[in-house]
C-alpha cells in the first residue's frame, strides 16, 4: 500500500515543480516520513474500522471478562467482556474525528483573529486580545459545562466547546508572530504595489507564520484527545458504551491493577497518533520553508 | 619597520565544516602588526576579514576551526595557549571592538558593571577602584556626565555613545592590540567621524596597535598606516596605505577604489568589478580573482600567485604585477562647468509635489491615549515642501532618525500624512478614495533598503515579480505573466533560470535587482528608492547605481533617492535635499549645494565623509553633542544645539526658508538679512570657512586626477 501511495504522490508532483520541491524536502526527513506513514495508517484504520474489527465493539460477554491478551483478543477484554482491540479500532474513528474537528475550529478561528489583531493593531487588537484574556480565565472543563448546559451533552457539543476553548491559544500565537512578520519590508512592499489587506494577511504573511501555527496545531490535536477523555469521564461527552479512547482509558482505571491492558492500549494509541502527527507537523513545517533546501538537517529540528 | 612585530600571523587557515562542504574562510593568510600602528584589513563581505580577526583570539564559533598556521603575539604562540591563558590575554592584552555595540553589550547590566567586570577580571581592583576607573574611562572617551552615565543601561545610550562605551571597555586594561571589526559601519557619518578620531587619538596617546577591519576605503585612508586587501580568504595586496592607494598593484584593489562614488565626479556609470565573490567552498583554481579580473590571462587560471614584493614593504598576489600599470583611474572632469550642464533640475514640469506635509508618530502606549490625543509626538516629518520634476532625481540625505524614510513612505502613501497635500501629476493623493489610490499606486513604486527583508522568503521570484502585474491587471493569463516577468528579469540583469528560485538563493546585489524588477513591473513614473545600496558592498553598490541610472534613462523615471551617504546621493542626483529632525534645511542642485554658502548642517555632513585619500587629516567640523530627542526638538532652529555657528537668536527664532539662488533654499538665520543686518562679519567668516572646505574636497579630486592614468577597466 505504501509504495502505491508514494507512487501516486510522485506522479502528481512530477507535474508541478514547486510541490515537487516541497515533497523532496519532506522526503529527506526520515522522522517526517515515519510521521506521514503513521498518520496514513490511522486514517485508513479510522475509515475502514468496521471492516477490520474482529468483534462487535459493543457486544458484552460475561464469560470472557477481564481476559489478558490472547490471539483471539489481541488487546484482551474489559470488565464487560468486550474486545479491547475492536474497541480501540473503532475508537480511532471517533477520537480522530473529534481531534480533527477541534483542531480545525481552533486553528481557523485562532489564525483569523490572531492575524487580524496582529495586522491591524490599535483598537482591533485591543478588542480581540482582551476577549482572548477572558477566555483564558475559564478552565476548559467549565467551558464544556456551559456549552453542554446550553446544548445538552454529546460529542458534537464537546467538539464545539473544545474548539472554542483552544482557539485563544492559537490567537495568541498567531498574533505574536503576525506582529513580527508585519514589520518585514515585504509587507510594506506589497502595500506599495497596491495589494489588498486580505491578501497581505493571508498570502504574504500567513505562509511565513506556518511554523508557529503548525506546532501549535499538533499540540492542540493531542490536547483535544485528552480533554475529550476528561470530559467523557465527567459524562459530558460521548457516553459509554461509545468507545472513544478517552472513555476507554477512564473506564479501565477501575481495573488498572488487575487488567492494565484495558487502559494501556488506548493510551498507546493516543501516544502513537500524537507522536506521528507531531513528526508530520514538524516535517511539513520544514518542508514548507524553502530555506531548508540549504540545510540538510534530517532531524527536523526535534 | 625596524621593531619586532607585535602580532605575527603565518599561513593561517580557518575552515568551517558545513553540510555542503568545507568553507575555507581564511586560506593561508600571513601578516604582521607592529606595535603602535593601525593595520587595516579591507575587502568585500565574505572575504574572511572578520574570521581572520576572530581567529587571533580563537573566538571562531563552531563549526569553524583553525586548521593550520601560526599566530604569535608578543612572542607567545597563541595556538598553544590553554583556555585559562587565552582568557587572560583576551581583554587584557588584546581587546575587540565589535560592529554592533547594541548586541555586543549585555542589555540587562549597566555599562558601569560591564566595564567594571572587565577590569576586575584582569586586575585585583576593588569595586570602588573599578568604578572610579570606569568613570575615568568613560570621561576619556568623551561621554558627558560620566558619573551619571556609568549607571545607565545600554539601551539608554545613543548608538554613538554605545560605541564609545565599547571603546572604553576595550582600552580598560590597556591592551597592546585592539581588533576593531567594522567599528563604525552601523553609525551615521557624523558619528563615524567622531568615533574614528577618538580611536585614532587614543591609539596614538596609549601607543596601542589596532587591526582595523572595514569595507570602507575612506575609513582606511584616514585611519591606517598599513593595509591588507583581502579577497576570497586570501590577502591579495599588503603594504603602506599611501603605496597601495598611489601605486595600486592588484586589479581587485583597483576595482574597489574605483567603485566608490566621489564628490564632484560626473554623473556617469561607475566602473565595476564583474561577477561576484566566489563561495569559499570551491574557489576558482589559480588566482581566485581571475574570473572577475579584467586582465586575466590563461596562466592565471592555473598558477596561484604568491604574495610577492613589488616594493620594500609592498606586496601583491598577481602574476602580472610587474607588467601592469594599475593606478586607479579617477575622472579627470573636476571642473563643475561640464557637470552642471546635466545637472540642472527640470523644474518646469513637477511630477510630484508635497506641500506642508506632516507625519507625527505618537509615543503613547495605548489606543485610548491616542484617541484622547494624550502622549507625546515624534515629529518625524514636520512641514515639508518638495517638488520633483519628470525625469529628475532628487536626493534626500540626513542622519538616521531625521525622518527621511518616513517622508519617502508618506510620499508613497504607505503612511497617511497628518497634514498637508501630496500632488501627483496635479491630483491630490490625500483626497483620493481607495480605488483611485490603487491606480495611483502603479505610478509610484518603492525600492526598499534591506534586500533581505523586502522579498517574501516563501515566494518564488516569479510570484514576487508577477504579483503586482496581476493586481493591476497588466497581464491576461499565466503565460503572458511569465513572459513579462522574464522580460523584467532580463532588464535588471538576471536570467530566466531564476524564475522558480526563492529569495534566499540569491546574493544581496541580486536580491536588490529583484526588488528593482518588482518596482518596474507596473511601469511606474516615479520610484522612491529608500537607501537602496546602503546594505551592499561597494562593487555591488556601483552596479546597482549604474542599473538605476540605466533604467531611469530608458523609462524616463523620476527618483526620490534616499540615502545617508552624500557621496552616493550626489553621484545619482540632480538636486539634493538635506533633512534634519523632520525638516528640510537645504535644497538645491548638486552644484548649488556643494558651493558655499550652504547650511551649517550640510557643512558638517560634507566634512564628516571619510575621504579616500591617504595622508590627509580631515578638516572636520565637529557638530556639538548628539542627535537630539525627536520627541522634544530644540526650540528655534532645530540644529542650533549642534551648530558650530549658533547665535543666541537661533534658540528663539525658527529660521525661514530663504532662496539664496534660483531654486537653492536654505533655512538658516545666517543667511537671513533681517537678522544678520548688524553681524556682517560673521557670515563672511562662515562662508570663508566653507569655501576652504570646498577647496579641500576639490583638491582631493585634482590630486586623484593627477595620479590617474593607466588602462581603463571595462565595466561589465
Amino acid at each position: 500500500m505504501i509504495p502505491f501511495v508514494g507512487g501516486y504522490i510522485q506522479g502528481y508532483l512530477d507535474k508541478n515543480a514547486r510541490y515537487r520541491r516541497i515533497y523532496a524536502r519532506f522526503k529527506r526527513n526520515k522522522l517526517a516520513m515515519v510521521g506521514l506513514y503513521f498518520s496514513l495508517i490511522y486514517l485508513v484504520v479510522a475509515i475502514l474500522a468496521p471492516l477490520l474489527m474482529p468483534h462487535d465493539p459493543g457486544s458484552t460477554d460475561g464469560a470472557r471478562r477481564l481476559m489478558a491478551p490472547t490471539l483471539e483478543h489481541p488487546f484482551g477484554t474489559d470488565r464487560y467482556g468486550r474486545d479491547v482491540f475492536s474497541r480501540v479500532l473503532y475508537g480511532t474513528r471517533i477520537s480522530l474525528q473529534v481531534a480533527a474537528a477541534v483542531v480545525t475550529i481552533a486553528t481557523v478561528t485562532g489564525v483569523v483573529t490572531g492575524l487580524v489583531a496582529g495586522y491591524y493593531r490599535s483598537w482591533v487588537d485591543e478588542a480581540i486580545s482582551r476577549t482572548v484574556d477572558v477566555f483564558f480565565a475559564f478552565p476548559n472543563i467549565l467551558l464544556g459545562l456551559i456549552v453542554v448546559a446550553i446544548l445538552g451533552p454529546g460529542l458534537n457539543q464537546i467538539i464545539l466547546a473544545l474548539g472554542i476553548a483552544f482557539a485563544p491559544i492559537m490567537t495568541r500565537i498567531t498574533r505574536g508572530s503576525a506582529i513580527s512578520v508585519r514589520e518585514e519590508e515585504y509587507v510594506l512592499a506589497a502595500k506599495s504595489y497596491g495589494e489588498h489587506s486580505f491578501n497581505i494577511m493571508f498570502r504574504e504573511m500567513l505562509p511565513n507564520m506556518v511554523s508557529a501555527v503548525m506546532v501549535q496545531a499538533t499540540i492542540i490535536f493531542a490536547f483535544s484527545i485528552l480533554a475529550e477523555a476528561g470530559l467523557s469521564y465527567l459524562g459530558l461527552s460521548a457516553q459509554p458504551p461509545t468507545p472513544t479512547w478517552g472513555v476507554m482509558i477512564s473506564e479501565g482505571q477501575r481495573n488498572l491493577q488487575t487488567a492494565p491492558w484495558i487502559s494501556i492500549f488506548p493510551g498507546l494509541a493516543i501516544m502513537s497518533t500524537v507522536l506521528g502527527l507531531t513528526f508530520l507537523g514538524v516535517g511539513l513545517r520544514d518542508a514548507l520553508d524553502p530555506k531548508t533546501d540549504v540545510d540538510t538537517d534530517t532531524t527536523g529540528g526535534l | 619597520m625596524s621593531s619586532e612585530p607585535l602580532l605575527r600571523v603565518r599561513d593561517l587557515h580557518t575552515e568551517f565544516r558545513t553540510e555542503d562542504g568545507v568553507v575555507h574562510a581564511v586560506d593561508g593568510v600571513s601578516y604582521d602588526v607592529y606595535p603602535g600602528e593601525v593595520f587595516g584589513v579591507v575587502g568585500e563581505s565574505g572575504a574572511g576579514k572578520s574570521v581572520t580577526g576572530l581567529s587571533i583570539l580563537d573566538l571562531v564559533q563552531s563549526p569553524g576551526r583553525i586548521t593550520d598556521g601560526e599566530i604569535y603575539f608578543d612572542g607567545r604562540d597563541m595556538l598553544s595557549l590553554s583556555d585559562d591563558e587565552l582568557r587572560s590575554v583576551r581583554g587584557n592584552d588584546i581587546a575587540v571592538i565589535f560592529q554592533d555595540a547594541l548586541s555586543a553589550l549585555n542589555p540587562s547590566f549597566t555599562v558601569g558593571t560591564q566595564i567594571g567586570d572587565v577590569i576586575q577580571n584582569h586586575t585585583d581592583a576593588t569595586d570602588e577602584e573599578a568604578l572610579e576607573r570606569t568613570i575615568d574611562l568613560l570621561d576619556r572617551v568623551g561621554i558627558p556626565n560620566a558619573e551619571e552615565r556609568v549607571h545607565h543601561f545600554p539601551h539608554q545610550l545613543s548608538g554613538g555613545m554605545r560605541q564609545r562605551v565599547m571603546i572604553a571597555m576595550a582600552i580598560s586594561c590597556e591592551p597592546d592590540l585592539i581588533i576593531a571589526d567594522e567599528p563604525t559601519t552601523a553609525l551615521d557619518v557624523t558619528i563615524q567621524a567622531e568615533i574614528l578620531s577618538l580611536l585614532r587619538e587614543l591609539q596614538r596617546e596609549r601607543d596601542i596597535a589596532v587591526q582595523l577591519i572595514t569595507h570602507n576605503m575612506g575609513v582606511v585612508a584616514q585611519m591606517c598606516d598599513r593595509l591588507g586587501v583581502m579577497y576570497a580568504g586570501k590577502l591579495v595586496e599588503t603594504g603602506p596605505v599611501e603605496d597601495i592607494f598611489r601605486n595600486t598593484n592588484h586589479p581587485y584593489t583597483k576595482g574597489l577604489l574605483e567603485a566608490i562614488p566621489k564628490i564632484d565626479d560626473p554623473r556617469d556609470r561607475l566602473p565595476t568589478i564583474r561577477g561576484q565573490m566566489p563561495d569559499l567552498i570551491e574557489t576558482p583554481t589559480g588566482c581566485s580573482f581571475h574570473p572577475r579580473c579584467p586582465y586575466d590571462e590563461p596562466q592565471c587560471r592555473t598558477e596561484e600567485p604568491p604574495l610577492g614584493g613589488v616594493g620594500e614593504e609592498h606586496a601583491t598576489a598577481c602574476i602580472r604585477a610587474d607588467e601592469l600599470e594599475l593606478r586607479p583611474e579617477f575622472s579627470e572632469t573636476t571642473e563643475s562647468e561640464s557637470a552642471s550642464v546635466d545637472r540642472t533640475g527640470e523644474s518646469a514640469d513637477p511630477l510630484l509635489e508635497a506641500e506642508g506635509v506632516k507625519k507625527y508618530f505618537s509615543t503613547s502606549s495605548g489606543w485610548i491615549d491616542e484617541l484622547l490625543g494624550r502622549g507625546e509626538y515624534i515629529r518625524a516629518v514636520d512641514d515639508v515642501d518638495l517638488s520633483i520634476g519628470r525625469g529628475e532625481t532628487l536626493g534626500l540625505v540626513g542622519e538616521s532618525g531625521c525622518g527621511k524614510s518616513t517622508l519617502g513612505k508618506t510620499l508613497a502613501h504607505l503612511h497617511e500624512p497628518d497634514d498637508g497635500r501630496i500632488l501627483y501629476a496635479g491630483n491630490d493623493l490625500t483626497e483620493m478614495n481607495k480605488r483611485q489610490l490603487k491606480t495611483e499606486r502603479s505610478n509610484i513604486q518603492v525600492i526598499f533598503q534591506d534586500p533581505f527583508s523586502s522579498l517574501n522568503p516563501r515566494k518564488t521570484i516569479e510570484q514576487i515579480v508577477g504579483r503586482p502585474l496581476e493586481i493591476h491587471g497588466l497581464v491576461d493569463d499565466e503565460a503572458e505573466k511569465k513572459a513579462r516577468v522574464r522580460e523584467l528579469l532580463d532588464e535588471v540583469g538576471l536570467n530566466e533560470s531564476h524564475l522558480d528560485r526563492y529569495p534566499h538563493e540569491f546574493s544581496g546585489g541580486q536580491k536588490q535587482r529583484i526588488g528593482i524588477a518588482r518596482a518596474l513591473a507596473v511601469e511606474p513614473d516615479f520610484i522612491i528608492a529608500d537607501e537602496p545600496v546602503s546594505a551592499l558592498d561597494v562593487s555591488i553598490q556601483a552596479k546597482i547605481l549604474n542599473l538605476l541610472m540605466d533604467i531611469q534613462e530608458e523609462y524616463d523615471l523620476s527618483y526620490l533617492f534616499i540615502a545617508h551617504d552624500l557621496n552616493v546621493v550626489q553621484h545619482i542626483s540632480d538636486r539634493i535635499a538635506v533633512m534634519y529632525l523632520g525638516e528640510i534645511v537645504e535644497i538645491g542642485t548638486v552644484d548649488q549645494l556643494f558651493n558655499p554658502p550652504y547650511h551649517p548642517y550640510t557643512e558638517v555632513l560634507l566634512s564628516s565623509i571619510p575621504r579616500p585619500v591617504p595622508g590627509k587629516e580631515s578638516t572636520r567640523i565637529e557638530p556639538e553633542g548628539d542627535f537630539p530627542d525627536p520627541a522634544d526638538p530644540p526650540s528655534g532652529c532645530r540644529f542650533h544645539s549642534r551648530c558650530p555657528h549658533a547665535m543666541p537668536e537661533c534658540e528663539r527664532t525658527p529660521p525661514e526658508s530663504k532662496a539664496l539662488d534660483d531654486g537653492h533654499l536654505v533655512s538658516c538665520l545666517l543667511f537671513d538679512e533681517g537678522v544678520m543686518a548688524d553681524k556682517e562679519a560673521d557670515v563672511s567668516d562662515v562662508i570663508e570657512r566653507q569655501r576652504k572646505l570646498r577647496e579641500d574636497l576639490r583638491a582631493d579630486g585634482v590630486e586623484r586626477a593627477d595620479s590617474g592614468g593607466g588602462e581603463r577597466v571595462d565595466s561589465d
